[in-house]
């Protein structure tokens, strides 16, 4: 009898430390991902296991662009405090993209339920948000004047992506010019690409983006992208309008093209996940009423893509490569609020003809094509 | 799968491809998650390019890479020194598909593919084979062999003073290119993967070079063209398939 009571002390000794320590241990586990550079740090406890209790955590990191590193380094953080059952959500601008686990080392992905979804969308604040400054450099270079064979234009875009709604942000900077001998834009600071972005999952793997501004590429006007993009498969479609003027800066003014012009494109994009490669089909019409389609292939590094292309159109053709690289060093400044970096997500394209522009579009930096791709959770365990 | 061959340098010739001096070679390296930058420089008796028979001293500017286990990209920039008002030079781009490998059947078999662009003047169709034989466990040897096609498919320059005619058969030499028009061979031999000796006749000349790699990643070679020509080349691998530091690292 003796022996009974002492066990159900220790055990009810046990239950209530563990349920006092339990809130404040989430606390530790939140600040020591706010510190490792994630924001939106929702935690949810949901159920109480055999040992211990399993939590559902929401996360979204800026500064690492690949969604398979996010989860390693928040589970890496997550089970060296202690904390053996989690599952982790994945948030783009604060809207859950998936859910995943890790098991025996592999991570398993689902769609997250209604429930849960509306549980960590409550809990969301746009304060969750560090002012997330990044430095990005913007160089265009034409090749292929025989006197001055390497023209350019570079700049150094200074901004973020600051959001003010679930789903919606606002993406601004400034850009400073180093040096151009490529065209007529004058020399002073400027406003950077600025404009409102609206992203969300209506539906599951239904995902849609709409944007409007002025972008980068010079373009101004609206840029509305819907995907098809389902969590298991390989196969993702998108389609893509937009109606865009051109836009520049000459000395102390903004230039702003009042005729507008069409973009709608319909891509395929199919995943080879064992070589990580994508292959890609677009078609419709692109920029200066140019149809034709486009053939990419992108190789899906840890942090790294390149790409090759080619491309068909009315106008001509042209093939070339594109890649995307982060930026060193990364982290530069991190406090509670701010964070100064550099691009985690530089990209940059080389076409082979300059001679007029063939199959162009505009703002691929921030498409949702390019931002869903490394969402694929095919690739997770890949790397 | 990334670290398991440890990250093993190739010997690679003057155009940045698995190779000797200027022959390149079949043989299958493991890793693939990386992205090799090579420069080179080739005198003017032994040019390469010749831009439309424009002889002069050249520099190579190149870039390979291997997305696929059975093929590698390779990206070539010629600039001719002496040659004026030629922009940024020669644009190559041509295919490696390794077709064969010496674990499943015995050899390597490799062909390079030259897609037709009508850009440059180093396009190139060949095939060729080795084999790699063991001597101990840090030396070994490895004969290659191959044939490179005389011609090649495209159209007739404007300053060959014809109409055009569409594309067709046309002989390399008419171009002022000799590069692998024939047969071509050479032995590697290769020390712990860091020091390589190589020999080869290129279908012009015999050549030799030896190599040392280091820190894993930078190659340095010096070439002996024709017993007569000293030249150099560098190259560096980026492994691209690496953790960034910052990303899995982090501090309580």
């Amino acid at each position: 009898m003796l022996n009974f009571m002492n066990k159900f002390l220790i055990i009810f000794i046990l239950f209530f430390s563990h349920f006092a320590a339990n809130a404040q241990d989430v606390d530790k586990l939140k600040s020591a991902l706010q510190s490792a550079g994630f924001e939106q740090v929702i935690v949810l406890p949901v159920s109480l296991l055999d040992d211990g209790r399993l939590y559902l955590i929401g996360i979204e990191h800026r500064g690492i662009n690949n969604p398979a590193e996010v989860l390693i380094l928040a589970n890496s953080i997550s089970t060296s405090m202690g904390f053996l059952h989690t599952k982790f959500t994945l948030f783009y601008k604060g809207q859950v993209i998936h859910q995943s686990e890790f098991n025996n080392g592999t991570i398993v992905s689902s769609n997250l339920s209604d429930t849960y979804s509306r549980d960590f969308y409550q809990k969301f604040s746009p304060r969750n948000y560090r002012l997330n400054t990044f430095i990005d450099p913007e160089i265009q270079i034409r090749f292929g004047n025989f006197i001055n064979p390497i023209q350019s234009k570079t700049s150094l875009f200074i901004g973020s992506d600051i959001v003010l709604a679930r789903g919606f942000s606002l993406f601004t900077g400034i850009a400073i010019p180093i040096q151009n001998d490529l065209d007529s834009e004058s020399n002073n600071v400027k406003l950077g690409s600025s404009y409102f972005d609206y992203f969300t999952q209506f539906l599951t793997n239904h995902y849609a983006q709409l944007s409007a501004g002025m972008f980068y590429d010079d373009r101004y006007g609206v840029d509305l992208e819907y995907r098809y993009f389902p969590n298991h498969a390989n196969l993702s479609v998108g389609l893509r309008y937009a109606k865009t003027g051109f836009y520049y800066f000459p000395e102390n003014a903004v230039f702003f093209e009042s005729k507008f012009e069409n973009l709608y494109l319909i891509n395929f994009e199919y995943l080879f996940p064992k070589d990580r490669i994508n292959v890609s089909l677009e078609f419709g019409q692109f920029l200066n009423k140019d149809t034709g389609l486009k053939l990419l292939f992108i190789k899906q590094y840890k942090n790294i893509e390149v790409g090759f292309f080619s491309t068909v159109t009315q106008t001509g053709r042209t093939a070339g490569f594109n890649f995307m690289v982060p930026l060193i060093p990364g982290k530069i400044i991190r406090t509670r609020n701010f964070e100064f970096r550099t691009n985690d997500s530089f990209r940059w394209e080389y076409s082979y003809s300059n001679e007029g522009e063939i199959g162009r579009d505009f703002n691929a930096k921030k498409s949702l094509r390019n931002t869903l791709r490394r969402f694929n959770s095919n690739l997770y365990n890949r790397y | 799968m990334l670290f398991m061959s440890g990250n093993v340098f190739s010997q690679t010739n003057f155009f940045g491809k698995p190779g000797l001096v200027r022959i390149p070679k079949p043989s299958f390296n493991e890793d693939r998650d990386n992205v090799l930058f090579n420069f080179s420089y080739m005198p003017r008796e032994y040019s390469v390019n010749n831009f439309m028979n424009r002889r002069s001293e050249e520099l190579f500017y190149s870039l390979n890479l291997r997305p696929i286990n059975w093929l590698s990209v390779n990206l070539v920039i010629t600039r001719p020194i002496d040659v004026p008002r030629i922009g940024i030079g020669d644009r190559h781009l041509d295919f490696q598909f390794y077709v064969l490998n010496q674990k499943r059947y015995g050899i390597n078999l490799s062909m390079i593919l030259s897609p037709t662009l009508d850009a440059s003047f180093i396009d190139h169709n060949s095939v060729f084979i080795s084999r790699e034989i063991k001597l101990s466990k840090t030396l070994s040897f490895e004969p290659v062999f191959g044939y490179g096609l005389k011609a090649n498919y495209r159209k007739r320059t404007k300053s060959m003073r014809y109409e055009d005619d569409g594309y067709q058969w046309i002989k390399k030499s008419k171009f002022g290119n000799y590069y692998l028009s024939g047969f071509f061979g050479g032995i590697s031999i290769n020390a712990k993967d860091k020091v390589f000796f190589s020999a080869e006749y290129d279908t012009q000349y015999i050549n030799l070079s030896s190599s040392v790699t280091l820190f894993k990643k930078l190659n340095l070679k010096a070439m002996y063209l024709d017993f007569t020509q000293l030249t150099g080349q560098v190259s560096y691998t980026i492994f691209l398939d690496k953790s960034l530091k910052r990303n899995v690292k982090f501090h309580e």
